[in-house]
C-alpha cells in the first residue's frame, strides 16, 4: 500500500519534475542561431578607421576610444573657460531594468549602447532611437552586467551573462549570427566589452569568484568560429604550473577577465588584465604566485601566444583582481621614447609598467591602502582597500597634453574572514571566506591625477561614494567624470578645479564618451545603477545623457 | 561531498521530528524499499541502522535515493514568512522575483542555473547565505533563510508539503535540487 501511494506520488509530481527536466537542461536549445537572415550591411568602421581612433575626433569607435585605451579625445571645444555652460541636449531612456556599466560606441552619428541583455542604437546628436535589439537567455545567466559593444565591419559584437557573443547589423540591429562561446554552467559569464582586430573578436569570461579557469578566446569576426584560446591557468606540466601546489583533490581557478583590453597594432600585441585567484581568501590551498592571476598578459593577438606577462599582485587573498591593462603611451625619459603602459587593479594601486623591458616604472597608491601583508584568518582581518575596493571596471584615462594620467578608485575598508571549511558548489560563488564592509554606507571614492612619467600626485578629489564610472579627458583640457551621486562632473585637467556639474537622477558608473558632429562636441553619459553593490538611496534606471556647451 | 551527504542524510533522517519518507521521497524509492526492508522505521533509529543504512545507499550505487525540490519540501506557511522577509531582496532580484539588477531567481535562467542533478537544495541554501544580503552576507538567521528559500521554491511553481524546511544540513543535502539522471551524480571535488 505504501509503495503504491509513493508510485502515486512520484506520478503526481512527474509533470513538474519533467517541466524542470525540460528547462533544465541548456542542450535542448540549440547552439547558433538560425534566425534573422544577414541583411546588407555596410561596411564601417573599417580597420583603417579602428587603427585612426586616437586621433579620431567625429566617433568614439571602441570601449575605450582607441585600441590603446587612452579614454582621451583630441577635441577642444570644451576648455575650462566655457565648461560652464554645459547643459544637457537630450536624454535617452533605456527602458530596462538592469544595471549599466555600458561603454557607448559612437560611429557616423549613432550611439550604441547596452545592458545585461538590450542593445540599442540611438542618434548620438538627439538621443531618438534608431534600433533596439533584446537578448533572450537560452540557458542559465550569471551576473547581469554588459560593458558594451565592439564594432567593425558593420557589425556589432557584444557578449550576454548566458555566454553567447552575439553579432548584431550595425544599421539595423538584426542579428547576425550568435555563437555560445562561454559555459555559464561553470560560472563563466561574459560582460567585457570585445576588442575587434583584423577578423578576430577578442573576449574572455569574468567568474574567477565561481572559480572557473580563466581564459581569453580568439573569435572569426564573420562567424563566431573560435580560432585560438589563452588558458590563464595553465594546464599541469605547462609553464606556469609549478605557481600552484594545490592539495589533492581540492578545486582552484581564477584569472578570469571582465575589462575592456588594449592592443598595440604596430607590434600586433594584445594587453589583458587577469583577475584573482579562487577561491578568493583561501590562499592556503593554492600555495605559489598562482600564474597567470592578477597579471598583465601580452599575446599574439592573432595566435593567442603568451608573448610576455607581469604578475602584479601574485598569490592573492583578498579578491583584488588587476583590472585595468592601458592606457598605452609613449613618453620621453633620458631623451629616449619609452613605450608604457598603466595598469591599475582593486588593490587601489596605479603602476606603469615599461612594455619593452616590462619593468615596473612607478606605483601609486590611488586610494587608502592599511594592513594590505596581513593574512586572511579565520577570526577576520581588517584591511583597505576590500573586496570592493581600488579600481574597478573603468580605469585611467591618459591626457596627451597634460600628460596626466586620471583615475577613478573605490575606498571601502572592511574585514575579511576565512572559512572554518572550504566548500565548493560547482559553478557558484567559492570565495573561501567572507567580507564584512565597515558600514555598507562608509564608501567613498578618490579621483587622482598623477603625472604619467614620474606617479606624482598633481591633484586629487574625494567623491562622497565610491568612483566605478569611466573617467574621460581631453585636449580641451578638461577632464569627465560621474559618481554615484548622480552628479557628472567636469574639471580643469591642470588644476583639478570643479568646472561644472549635473545630477541626472541615477548613479553613474558607466562609460562617457565624446564626439564632434556639425561642429558641436558633444559629451555622452551612461546614467543608471551600475549594480546593487554601488548603490542604495538612487539607483536609477539605465539613461544615456548628452551634453554640449549651450550656445 | 555527495557520497557523504547522501549517507548522512540517512542517518540524519533517524533525529526526531524527521519523517524518512520525505527524507526519501524520489521516485526509486521502491527499488530501494525491496531491498532494504528493514528500513525507514523511525522507532528503530540507532547509530548501528544508520549506519547500515548509509553503506545500502553506497552499495546501491546512489541511484535517485534523494528526494527533489519537486517533492513538496517545504510548507505553505514557511514560504508565507519568506514573502515577508523576501521584500528586502526585491530590489535587486524583482518583485516578481525576475531579476533586475541581480539575477532572476524564477523562470528559465534560474532553473537552467540550478535545476542539475549535482546540485542539493543545501548548495543552494548555502550559496544565498553566504552572499546574502549583499551588504552582510550570512547575517540573517539560519531560519529566516530557509523561510527565504521555501518562498523562493513556491515562486518557482514548487509545490509545498507538510513539512518545513529546516536549516539541518543533513536534511538539505538531500534533497536535490536538479532532477535524477541515469548517471551517478559525480563527487564535486573539495
Amino acid at each position: 500500500m505504501q509503495q503504491s501511494s509513493v508510485r502515486c506520488a512520484a506520478r503526481s509530481t512527474s509533470t513538474l519534475v519533467l517541466m524542470f527536466v525540460t528547462l533544465a537542461t541548456p542542450h535542448a536549445v540549440t547552439a547558433q542561431s538560425a534566425t534573422a537572415p544577414s541583411a546588407a550591411r555596410g561596411t564601417s568602421p573599417t580597420q583603417a578607421q579602428l587603427l585612426a581612433a586616437a586621433t579620431d575626433t567625429a566617433n568614439w569607435l571602441y570601449a575605450l576610444h582607441d585600441y590603446s585605451g587612452a579614454r582621451y579625445t583630441a577635441i577642444k571645444q570644451i576648455t575650462p573657460a566655457n565648461a560652464a555652460r554645459l547643459a544637457p541636449v537630450c536624454a535617452f531612456q533605456i527602458g530596462d531594468v538592469s544595471t549599466f556599466q555600458t561603454n557607448p560606441i559612437v560611429v557616423d552619428g549613432v550611439m550604441i549602447v547596452t545592458t545585461s541583455k538590450v542593445t540599442v542604437a540611438i542618434d548620438a546628436r538627439t538621443c531618438k532611437p534608431k534600433w533596439r535589439h533584446t537578448w533572450k537567455p537560452r540557458g542559465a545567466a550569471n551576473w547581469p552586467q554588459n560593458r558594451g559593444v565592439a564594432v567593425k565591419d558593420g557589425l556589432a559584437v557584444r557578449g550576454t551573462s548566458d555566454g553567447y557573443l552575439v553579432a548584431l547589423n550595425l544599421g539595423t540591429g538584426k542579428e547576425v549570427w550568435a555563437k555560445k562561446v562561454a559555459n555559464p554552467d561553470v560560472g563563466e559569464t561574459l560582460t567585457m566589452p570585445p576588442l575587434i582586430y583584423d577578423d578576430l573578436v577578442i573576449i574572455g569570461p569574468a567568474g574567477s569568484e565561481n572559480a572557473i579557469g580563466g581564459w581569453i578566446g580568439g573569435f572569426r569576426l564573420a562567424t563566431g568560429d573560435s580560432v585560438w584560446r589563452f588558458r590563464a591557468i595553465p594546464p599541469k606540466g605547462q609553464p606556469g604550473s609549478e605557481t600552484w601546489k594545490v592539495p589533492e583533490g581540492v578545486v582552484v581557478g581564477g584569472g578570469a577577465v571582465w575589462t575592456a583590453m588594449t592592443l598595440d597594432a604596430k607590434t600586433g600585441l594584445l594587453f589583458a588584465a587577469t583577475t584573482n585567484p579562487a577561491p578568493d581568501f583561501a590562499g592556503g590551498v593554492r600555495e605559489g604566485d598562482n600564474l597567470y592571476t592578477n597579471s598583465i598578459v601580452a599575446l599574439d593577438a592573432h595566435t593567442g601566444k603568451v608573448a610576455w606577462y607581469r604578475q602584479l599582485v601574485p598569490h592573492d587573498t583578498h579578491d583584488w583582481d588587476v583590472t585595468q591593462a592601458g592606457p598605452l603611451y609613449d613618453a620621453t625619459i633620458g631623451g629616449k621614447t619609452v613605450p608604457l603602459m598603466a595598469t591599475a587593479g582593486k588593490d587601489g594601486m596605479l603602476r606603469v609598467l615599461n612594455r619593452e623591458t616590462h619593468a615596473v616604472l612607478f606605483s601609486t597608491p590611488v586610494t587608502t591602502r592599511e594592513n594590505v601583508d596581513a593574512p586572511v584568518t579565520v577570526k577576520g582581518t581588517r584591511a583597505c582597500p576590500g573586496v570592493l575596493g581600488g579600481v574597478e571596471w573603468s580605469g585611467p584615462s591618459y591626457n596627451a597634453v597634460t600628460k596626466m594620467l586620471y583615475t577613478p578608485a573605490v575606498d571601502w575598508c572592511g574585514t575579511f574572514k576565512l572559512d572554518d571549511e572550504l566548500r565548493h558548489v560547482p559553478g557558484k560563488n567559492y570565495m573561501g571566506g567572507d567580507f564584512a564592509f565597515d558600514s555598507p554606507t562608509a564608501g567613498r571614492g578618490w579621483l587622482t591625477a598623477v603625472d604619467a612619467v614620474t606617479g606624482a600626485v598633481k591633484w586629487k578629489y574625494h567623491s562622497p561614494r565610491p568612483m566605478v564610472g569611466a573617467v574621460t579627458s581631453t585636449a580641451g583640457g578638461v577632464v569627465m567624470a560621474g559618481e554615484l551621486t548622480g552628479d557628472f562632473v567636469v574639471f580643469d585637467a591642470v588644476t583639478g578645479k570643479e568646472l561644472y556639474r549635473f545630477n541626472t537622477g541615477g548613479s553613474i558608473g558607466a562609460g562617457i564618451a565624446t564626439y564632434s558632429l556639425g561642429g558641436t562636441q558633444y559629451i555622452a553619459v551612461a546614467s543608471g545603477s551600475p549594480s546593487p553593490f554601488w548603490v542604495d538611496e538612487n539607483p536609477g534606471a539605465p539613461t544615456i545623457f548628452v551634453f554640449a556647451l549651450k550656445p | 561531498m555527495v557520497l557523504r551527504g547522501y549517507a548522512l542524510a540517512a542517518a540524519g533522517s533517524m533525529r526526531p521530528g524527521v519523517s524518512l519518507r520525505h527524507a526519501f521521497r524520489a521516485g526509486s524509492v521502491s527499488i530501494m524499499r525491496s531491498r532494504l526492508s528493514f528500513v525507514w522505521t523511525r522507532r528503530r533509529a540507532s547509530g548501528v541502522l544508520s549506519l547500515s543504512v548509509g553503506v545500502a545507499v553506497v552499495g546501491l550505487g546512489l541511484v535517485g535515493l534523494a528526494p527533489f525540490v519537486t517533492e513538496g519540501v517545504y510548507t505553505k506557511a514557511q514560504a508565507e514568512r519568506g514573502r515577508v522577509l523576501y521584500a528586502a531582496c526585491a530590489d535587486c532580484h524583482g518583485v516578481k522575483l525576475e531579476g533586475g539588477t541581480s539575477a532572476p531567481l524564477t523562470g528559465p535562467e534560474f532553473i537552467a542555473s540550478w535545476g542539475k542533478p549535482t546540485l542539493t537544495l543545501d548548495d543552494f541554501y548555502y550559496i544565498v547565505r553566504k552572499t546574502m544580503p549583499k551588504d552582510l552576507p550570512g547575517s540573517l538567521p539560519r531560519e529566516s533563510y530557509t523561510d527565504i528559500v521555501a518562498f523562493i521554491l513556491q515562486q518557482n511553481g514548487l509545490p509545498d508539503g507538510d513539512k518545513e524546511l529546516t536549516p539541518d544540513p543533513l536534511i538539505m543535502k538531500a534533497v536535490r535540487f536538479g532532477p535524477a539522471t541515469d548517471t551517478i551524480p559525480p563527487l564535486p571535488p573539495r
